[in-house]
């Protein structure tokens, strides 16, 4: 079974690369530009729409957002020290959901970097508690990702049916997002959709990744099928990007630190 | 009953995975804190999905990606052309603008064309959301290059239909910065 007796060293990396994600996204993203914007757009999610509007003021205020953004980078570095999580942990989830929570306030509630955010409330919830099994988290991040896959590829195949895969509804997507104004200026969807050859492409390798995501957590226990799913998702990751200007960096980091095997050859039998 | 099936599906999945027998020892050797943790997740997640209401339920949410099939032939995108004190014309992106809001996502963009939507159909109730918001876009414009100033900024709102070609374009909203 995939990350059942995960080494030190191997445990040491998950945690890094979750925490550094984090720590990556404190300290280049620049948060504090949000405070320019008017509140009468901002609608945040769960937990911060349940304060005053008021709070809200406070938060988006310029040294509020500075300041969550450098105890969010503190406190994630200080989780790179396993003994430290429980300390510093509920703060860095803390400073992570509100981060995360402003600026879903300013748009909508994608689903980018959920499962980071989620790792790093893994962490916090496992480090008071202790167990036999001493590095549960990488397994446990492991299935809340693959799960985060299934319940895609359930919900696509369930609601969007045989219609969904047979239209050139992945053709339109793919057109009508490279024509948005987007940071990034890949713009490849208009070419893919206009060509028979890379439309036909397209629109199997949408089923196909359907698939691949709904059967994800089975790459836990058959190893057969991990180098398979990592190539296919990752696939679907960059052509994302390429046809549609949607980047999902953080799952791809994780992606690899948890399936690639190289990562994993410190791992115990 | 999409949901009942939707579900049954997701069981199934989670069924062979049960049934395995490694991760039914790796299962045991966790304490029962630690299985609660692992088994607590699981179903939080898994409800936030069925709940079907992100807003409500982050950062446990609803996993609708790529579902729903092409429902009009219609694409509709905006476009924010600003006018410099020059005179010269210069389209504004505002995910790069606010990266924090545009890198990789599309979340300004989706504020922007959700608040294009309301100023079609209501364009009286959201004229001044559209005016602080433009407004800070400009502002922003302007912080990140100093040498600039912008006298007005359109909101333009185009729609091009995949049936004939045929693409139109209107101003849904003019802000203009240089009076006063």
């Amino acid at each position: 079974m995939l990350h059942a007796a995960p080494s030190e060293s191997y445990a040491n990396l998950v945690r890094i690369t979750v925490f550094g994600i984090w720590i990556l996204k404190f300290v280049f993203d620049p948060i504090q530009d949000l405070s320019v914007l008017p509140l009468s757009v901002f609608s945040p999610p769960f937990p911060l729409n349940a304060l005053p509007p008021q709070w809200h003021n406070v938060l988006l205020s310029w040294p509020a957002l500075i300041t969550i953004k450098c105890v969010g980078a503190l406190s994630c570095l200080a989780c790179f020290n396993r003994k430290l999580i429980p300390a510093a942990g509920p703060i860095a989830s803390l400073c992570v959901i509100l981060y995360q929570c402003l600026v879903r306030g300013f748009g909508h509630v994608n689903h980018a970097e959920v499962i980071a955010l989620i790792a790093v409330l893994v962490y916090t919830c496992y480090s008071f508690s202790k167990s036999k099994q001493s590095h549960p988290e990488p397994f446990a991040i492991t299935l809340l990702l693959c799960l985060s896959y299934t319940l895609i590829g359930a919900h696509r195949f369930i609601t969007g049916g045989s219609e969904i895969f047979l239209s050139d509804t992945v053709l339109f997507w793919a057109e009508n997002n490279s024509k948005l104004t987007s940071y990034f200026d890949f713009n490849l969807g208009t070419s893919v959709a206009h060509s028979p050859f890379l439309a036909l492409g397209l629109k199997a390798g949408f089923l196909w990744i359907t698939i691949w995501e709904f059967i994800a957590p089975l790459t836990l226990i058959f190893s057969k099928l991990r180098i398979p799913f990592l190539v296919s998702i990752l696939g679907f990751h960059l052509s994302v990007l390429l046809t549609m200007n949607i980047l999902f960096w953080e799952n791809t980091v994780l992606l690899a630190v948890l399936f690639v095997p190289a990562f994993r050859k410190t791992e115990k039998s | 009953m999409s949901y009942l099936l939707e579900f049954i599906a997701v069981c199934c999945v989670f069924g062979i995975l049960i049934q395995n027998a490694s991760f039914k020892k790796w299962l045991k050797e966790l304490s029962p804190r630690s299985q609660l943790i692992l088994v607590g997740f699981v179903l939080i997640m898994t409800a936030g999905h069925f709940v079907r209401s992100s807003k409500a339920t982050f950062p446990f949410v609803h996993w609708d990606m790529y579902t729903k099939p092409l429902q009009h032939l219609e694409m509709y995108h905006f476009e924010l052309e600003a006018t410099l004190s020059d005179g010269q014309l210069i389209e504004l992106n505002p995910s790069r603008l606010f990266p924090s809001l545009g890198f990789g996502s599309l979340r300004i963009h989706n504020k922007i064309h959700n608040l294009c939507v309301r100023l079609e159909t209501d364009a009286k109730s959201y004229e001044s959301d559209a005016k602080e918001l433009l407004e800070a876009i400009a502002y922003q414009y302007e912080r990140k290059h100093p040498q600039a100033s912008l006298d007005a900024v359109s909101l333009k709102w185009i729609t091009e239909s995949l049936s004939d070609n045929s693409s139109h374009s209107e101003v849904l909203f003019n802000l203009n910065r240089s009076q006063g």
